[in-house]
């Protein structure tokens, strides 16, 4: 009984933050297109974030009490409705209602076959997560490890996180952990079923955001069915979320921000909330992985250098998406500062750095690599979704903002990876590059999807 | 008609896309192979649904499961978890000895296990003859007490030939005890010194090959 009360409790705080947090994130569309189900659903990962970072704090402050916890989540809810009242009554955006496409033939086939695949995904990860409930051997010792930490002592103990051997990767953010700990908390039991849920809820939230996003976005049916078809086809992307790693749910941040920033080429009304969106949920990735901060510099970097090219000054619009990132990253940043634990990193001093850095034979080597796990692989998703963008047109019409942002943002991010490879302390960088390339390929799988559908033309009946 | 191509070209696309994806993942799944694989033993019903468990349950190297059961019973014995627990084991060739030391932290999560012998209380994960055999209490053993020094810039960026000339010096045909070394652990280099007639205290001892042990 007492397991079922806490139950109900936990899933109303998160999805009454989520749906509060709904009518301030869809700012842009009217109230009229709003799905406020699908909505709140899509939502339920920045839900997660706030109460992973009231956990964060509760663990700090109040030993993990449940009381405080819960405490601090409803003030949260009450905060945020208060705060946002405002936007519950009033729309400042009006578009016309989204075009309905005719139910022909090709529609029926393409739709039943995204269908088939979504059941048939979700199927395979509810088999394969029976088969491996602690997920994969990184996720259990990185995640669900610090995860166990932060749930199994209320008291002090959860500290001993940070005292681990390196391997452990025990400086990575608390998203994940402290999310888990916190459904652990609220039923008073360690289940695997915890971890698995949050990976679905991520997965599903992702193919639905983009979905939903882009069908707001082109109005058109057919070329948003075919970018979902290619997400739910990428078994790395279900592989990933399967073994309970932290690429999916970045990838969801990073995919909204982008959606902020394509808002706001064509909504200029609320063009500065928008950025402050963006810059937030790329923030937040911040506190989902380490490499969560250099998407958001890449982001910042890139969209600066627009910027500057266009009005040879940082505009306003940037220092709220500075603003946004640095509010969603403060969590982030607190734990790095005052919570540090043994890195790979810190094993070479800065002459040894230096050296690395400037090593000309690691640099070919690093880029050699990276060449060879783009092209050749197995790397079909970029060959057929090339293929695809080729048959379908581009359209010369399109706005190509996002898209240019987004080609300079893997750049950045690119140029990022590549000095961190040149400082690792590992002699086999082509394996270590294999093994982080698909991963890093999929986080940024969605926004990519998103970019270049915006800019294709309608595929017509 | 050109329209009309134009979209099944890109339904063939998707398809031939989703296909080849899936394909490569059916091809090296366990899953599909294990179904093929008792297809043709499956007969009684009783045999059929344990069987249907067996295949759909993942067979993975070392099991994260049975590392929890292996080590669920010694966590009632352990000191207080502010007492840094030491690791040691029994070196083998085929074992994993790095994956099988994290799963270990993994299970007694929130004490702190470090890849050390010099602890006041150590942690045992031994194979099974060791404690059929009471190899520990009747002294049979070479215990490896390890010495850490700081690795050089060349030992740093050549792990994996460092590592590889520690293990070599290993005897093959002994049993060793001793506290391995992770291929990534930082700027410290293990070194091993090899001794006979080592006394430990045995704590608890367990029948699937865990100790608990306290260092003289």
């Amino acid at each position: 009984m007492f397991f079922l009360l806490n139950l109900i409790l936990f899933i109303f705080l998160t999805f009454s933050l989520a749906y509060i947090l709904n009518k301030i994130v869809f700012i842009y569309i009217p109230s009229f297109q709003q799905n406020s189900v699908l909505n709140t659903f899509i939502l339920i990962p920045l839900s997660l974030y706030f109460s992973s970072v009231l956990y964060f704090f509760n663990l700090i402050l109040f030993e993990n009490s449940i009381v405080s916890l819960i405490f601090l989540e409803i003030s949260l809810i009450l905060i945020f409705y208060l705060m946002f009242s405002y936007k519950f009554k009033n729309k400042k955006v009006i578009y016309e209602k989204i075009a309905n496409n005719k139910n022909d033939k090709f529609n029926k086939i393409l739709n039943f076959f995204f269908y088939f695949l979504f059941v048939l995904i979700i199927f395979i990860f509810l088999i394969k997560s029976f088969r491996s409930p602690h997920g994969e051997i990184d996720a259990a010792l990185v995640w669900n490890r610090a995860a166990r930490f932060m749930f199994r002592d209320s008291g002090e103990y959860w500290l001993n996180n940070f005292l681990l051997e390196s391997n452990f990767h025990a400086g990575h953010p608390f998203y994940l952990g402290a999310t888990i700990a916190r459904i652990w908390t609220y039923l008073n039991i360690e289940t695997k079923i915890a971890p698995i849920s949050f990976h679905l809820i991520h997965y599903i939230s992702t193919i639905l955001l983009l979905f939903y996003s882009l069908k707001f976005f082109l109005k058109k049916n057919i070329n948003v069915v075919i970018s979902c078809i290619f997400l739910c086809s990428s078994v790395l992307f279900l592989q990933l979320s399967v073994n309970q790693y932290a690429d999916i749910p970045i990838s969801y941040f990073i995919l909204f921000s982008f959606i902020f920033l394509a808002m706001s080429q064509i909504n200029k009304t609320i063009e500065l909330e928008l950025f402050f969106l963006a810059g937030f949920f790329i923030g937040i990735a911040g506190w989902v992985k380490n490499e969560g901060l250099i998407y958001a510099l890449s982001l910042l970097l890139s969209l600066t250098f627009f910027d500057y090219l266009k009005n040879k000054k940082i505009s306003k619009k940037n220092l709220f998406f500075i603003a946004g990132s640095f509010i969603a990253a403060v969590p982030a940043l607190i734990k790095k500062i005052f919570y540090l634990a043994p890195n790979h990193y810190f094993s070479v001093n800065l002459k040894e750095k230096i050296y690395l850095i400037t090593d000309f034979d690691r640099l070919v080597t690093i880029i050699k690599s990276m060449i060879n796990v783009f092209l050749v692989n197995g790397n079909y998703l970029i060959i057929f979704l090339v293929a695809i963008a080729y048959i379908i047109g581009i359209n010369k019409k399109a706005n190509f903002e996002i898209f240019k942002i987004f080609l300079l943002y893997f750049l950045f991010s690119i140029s990022f990876f590549i000095i961190i490879f040149l400082q690792m302390p590992y002699d086999d960088i082509y394996g270590i590059i294999k093994a982080t390339y698909g991963r890093w390929q999929m986080q940024l799988l969605p926004a990519c999807l998103f970019s270049v559908f915006l800019i294709l033309k309608e595929v017509k009946n | 008609m050109k329209k009309l191509n134009k979209c099944y070209l890109i339904l063939i696309i998707l398809i031939l896309y989703s296909f080849i994806q899936f394909f490569e993942w059916f091809k090296y799944s366990t899953l599909i192979s294990n179904f093929i694989n008792k297809k043709n033993v499956i007969t009684k019903n009783e045999i059929k649904k344990n069987y249907l468990i067996n295949v759909l349950k993942k067979k993975n190297k070392i099991s994260i499961e049975k590392y929890e059961k292996r080590f669920g019973e010694i966590i009632e014995y352990l000191p207080n978890k502010n007492e840094e627990l030491g690791y040691i084991t029994d070196y083998s060739d085929q074992k994993d000895v790095g994956l099988e030391y994290m799963l270990t932290q993994y299970s007694l999560s929130p004490y702190i296990i470090k890849l050390s012998s010099d602890k006041k209380y150590l942690i045992g994960n031994f194979s099974k003859e060791i404690i059929e055999d009471n190899i520990i209490e009747n002294n049979r053993y070479i215990f490896c007490e390890e010495k850490e020094r700081k690795r050089n810039f060349d030992e740093i960026i050549n792990y994996t030939k460092t590592n590889n000339k520690i293990k070599n010096t290993w005897p093959k045909n002994k049993i060793m005890i001793y506290s391995p070394f992770l291929k990534r652990s930082g700027n410290k280099l293990k070194q091993y010194k090899c001794v006979k007639n080592k006394n430990f205290k045995i704590v608890k001892k367990f029948d699937n090959g865990v100790m608990l042990i306290q260092r003289d």
